[in-house]
């Protein structure tokens, strides 16, 4: 499965226009290897039971041997002291066999990190079939509500419920400009309101990196920008049109251009354009922005007949341009900014499970597990010392002949246990 | 600009020392005289004082740890892949045969970033958090690692070999036994999963508090995370199959050629949100 995985991923990667990470059989392969996963890590569970388990010992306790060695006081009150100074613990001692350990909880180390594993596989499954992220652009004082229609793009997974859209009002209260050393824009603040039934349930300012989470929704501030008002009336003086416009922006070297464009005229066979300059400077016949504060704000507003151009000219806010018996006025300028809103149940489970996972190889790499069994052999023909670890097994294994050594070289003990 | 000078000197330097370096790992093998390994990890010493100065003095120029562009992100993993070997070797002396890969990647590392540009860029404050200082210690750690790991399978394979053929050379003959070296690669892999494993969570939380999507199927991170599957592909073949020896050291060559293009390879082919991986030319 894990080969499998890497397999396919690598394909996405080399053929990306196929899409692989979008596809049901992807999510699909993502719920095998749940699966899998899962079956692996239940038997892994079961294993480290059975070696965590207290009376689990590594070979069948004999109940018919000689208990007389183990059970002999002197014997058990000589390896007490060798095993402690090693910081082994007595979890069992009975029926001619001792068990000592170290380390129990590292048992669970790998079966954690697992654990782990599968709690982020399962957020990832939450995230991709129910997760909603949209965008969502707001003017100052305007209001807009977490409601699917409100979006201006909304992704959903397949599972996600419209009912868990919380229907909350976003107001942009105003637009801070954080200017850097050099005077350019360091970074932009949005004083956001968010509203339950017309009452300011929580404000909050929002920078760059910073993110909002009201009702589990995470609300991000990803863009900014102007939005003039514009009024465009008839010849009668009546008015065609009338709003704040949210202009879109494009970024051509290091400057932005805030522009809309086609704006049909209503009723008429003419469109507008209109180029917005936050800062216009004027130099060489070229019109460009210095700043992104509105410093000296214009635009250049074109009406178009068809393809030809009728009527061009540079008006400040509060200035107009008349075309063919139309007026259009550019009234006062407002910031708006652009929240990426998200929906992500399967967020924290991630999360949740890459600290378990973490927490897993803590268990598994700094605490190592040790198990040792001391029994009279059958019969009272001696000693047998064995063991067990999840660690590397050589060290572990001198560890044992070391031990195997020291009880059968101790001198004043072995008429002990040799009886 | 007297600052880049000063840095384009010492990175020269550093370069300088790695070649020789190299040329004595080389040497040790090719021409079996294994007191030259001697000579290869005192040029590598050598090499890491000057990278440690021009990075200190970048650091310096800039107000942020070396970690914005190809020019600074090159020369500070050269820096963690060379500390990482030097310690490691310290630790451990029989490690010390890993210079042969390590320092030919060092001075590839350091060359590469020196004919790139310097010029320092305005780094976007979705980069300021400590996030971020988390997700590239983790990835310099597995970097060190897995370089280590394949320098010891590549030790392993070459050993192998040369037993097999009946002429082990005196260096190979002062290495530990193939199975303990075929051991020690496996702790580095072991240890260099861990670590890219901490790199892609920490990198994870980073990109949700910053846009709200924890994972996004940028080609950098995906072909981070297929080298840790490969990486976690050896460890089960390892432990649940048995894999030793030669064909887990060919895995854990391979996969260090993964973790290579991952971050260095992929920037050149793909765009990605690791913005501070950008390739440009000085």
């Amino acid at each position: 499965m894990i080969f499998l995985l890497a397999v396919v991923a690598a394909f996405g990667m080399i053929s990306p226009a196929t899409g692989i990470f979008q596809t049901w059989w992807f999510a699909g392969l993502g719920l095998v290897f749940l699966v899998n996963l899962s079956a692996c890590t239940l038997q892994q569970a079961i294993n480290s039971y059975r070696l965590w388990s207290r009376r689990n010992a590594l070979i069948k306790i004999d109940h018919n041997m000689d208990e007389s060695i183990l059970s002999d006081k002197d014997f058990t009150d000589s390896i007490q002291p060798i095993m402690s100074r090693q910081r082994y613990k007595c979890i069992f001692n009975g029926a001619g066999v001792t068990l000592w350990t170290k380390g129990r909880f590292g048992i669970w180390g790998a079966t954690l990190f697992h654990v782990g594993l599968i709690i982020i596989t399962l957020g990832a499954l939450v995230s991709g079939t129910m997760k909603m992220s949209g965008h969502i652009r707001v003017a100052e004082g305007e209001i807009r509500f977490e409601q699917h229609q409100e979006y201006e793009g909304i992704e959903e997974g397949p599972f996600f419920d419209e009912g868990e859209h919380r229907g909350f009002g976003i107001s942009l209260l105003k637009q801070n400009i954080v200017l850097g050393k050099n005077g350019d824009v360091d970074d932009i603040i949005s004083d956001i309101a968010i509203l339950e039934n017309g009452q300011v349930a929580r404000q909050a300012s929002l920078g760059e990196k910073e993110s909002l989470i009201y009702r589990g929704i995470r609300i991000f501030e990803q863009e900014a920008g102007f939005a003039p008002f514009i009024e465009i009336a008839g010849p009668n003086k009546e008015i065609l049109f009338r709003t704040y416009v949210l202009l879109d922006s494009k970024t051509i070297g290091d400057k932005t251009q805030f522009y809309l464009e086609n704006l049909p005229v209503p009723n008429t066979k003419y469109r507008a354009s209109l180029h917005f300059y936050p800062d216009m400077v004027q130099q060489g016949g070229k019109t460009s922005t210095g700043k992104y504060t509105l410093s000296n704000p214009a635009a250049v507003v074109s009406v178009f007949d068809g393809d030809y151009k009728i009527a061009e000219k540079i008006i400040k806010p509060g200035g107009f341009l008349d075309f063919a018996g139309y007026r259009f006025r550019l009234g006062d300028i407002r910031h708006w900014n652009g929240y990426d809103i998200v929906n992500d149940r399967g967020a924290n489970l991630v999360f949740a499970g890459s600290w378990a996972a973490i927490a897993g190889l803590i268990l598994m790499y700094l605490m190592p597990y040790k198990k040792i069994q001391i029994q009279s052999s059958p019969q009272g023909a001696g000693l047998q010392v064995l063991g067990v670890t999840n660690r590397v097994r050589k060290p572990f294994e001198e560890e044992l002949a070391k031990l195997r050594a020291r009880f059968a070289c101790h001198p004043g003990e072995a008429g002990v246990w040799s009886k | 600009m007297a600052a880049i000078k000063l840095q384009l000197v010492l990175f020269w330097a550093s370069v300088g020392f790695c070649f020789l370096g190299t040329f004595f790992f080389v040497a040790s093998l090719s021409f079996r005289k294994d007191n030259f390994v001697r000579y290869g990890v005192w040029m590598s010493f050598l090499a890491l004082v000057p990278l440690t100065a021009a990075l200190a003095d970048r650091w310096m120029q800039t107000g942020h740890f070396p970690y914005w562009g190809i020019y600074e992100v090159f020369t500070s993993y050269a820096w963690g892949g060379l500390f990482f070997y030097l310690s490691a070797q310290t630790w451990k002396s029989s490690l010390k045969i890993a210079g042969i890969v390590v320092l030919p990647v060092v001075m590839l590392m350091v060359g590469v970033a020196v004919m790139n540009s310097a010029e320092m860029q305005e780094i976007p404050r979705t980069f300021f958090t400590y996030w971020l200082g988390i997700h590239i210690l983790f990835a310099k750690l597995s970097y060190g690692s897995v370089l280590i790991s394949a320098a010891l399978a590549l030790s392993y394979l070459i050993k192998r070999r040369q037993e097999e053929k009946g002429e082990i050379s005196p260096l190979m003959a002062k290495l530990p036994d193939l199975d303990q070296i075929d051991h020690r690669s496996y702790q580095f892999a072991a240890f260099g999963f861990v670590m890219l494993g901490i790199m892609m969570a920490s990198g994870a939380v980073w990109a949700f508090k910053a846009w709200g999507r924890y994972w996004n199927w940028d080609p950098i991170e995906t072909w981070a995370f297929i080298s840790w599957l490969v990486y976690g592909l050896y460890l089960h073949l390892r432990i649940t199959m048995g894999w030793r020896g030669r064909k887990a050291s060919w895995l854990a060559l391979l996969a260090v050629i993964l973790v290579i293009f991952a971050f260095f390879g992929v920037p050149l082919v793909s765009d990605s949100v690791h913005e501070h991986l950008k390739y440009t030319n000085s």
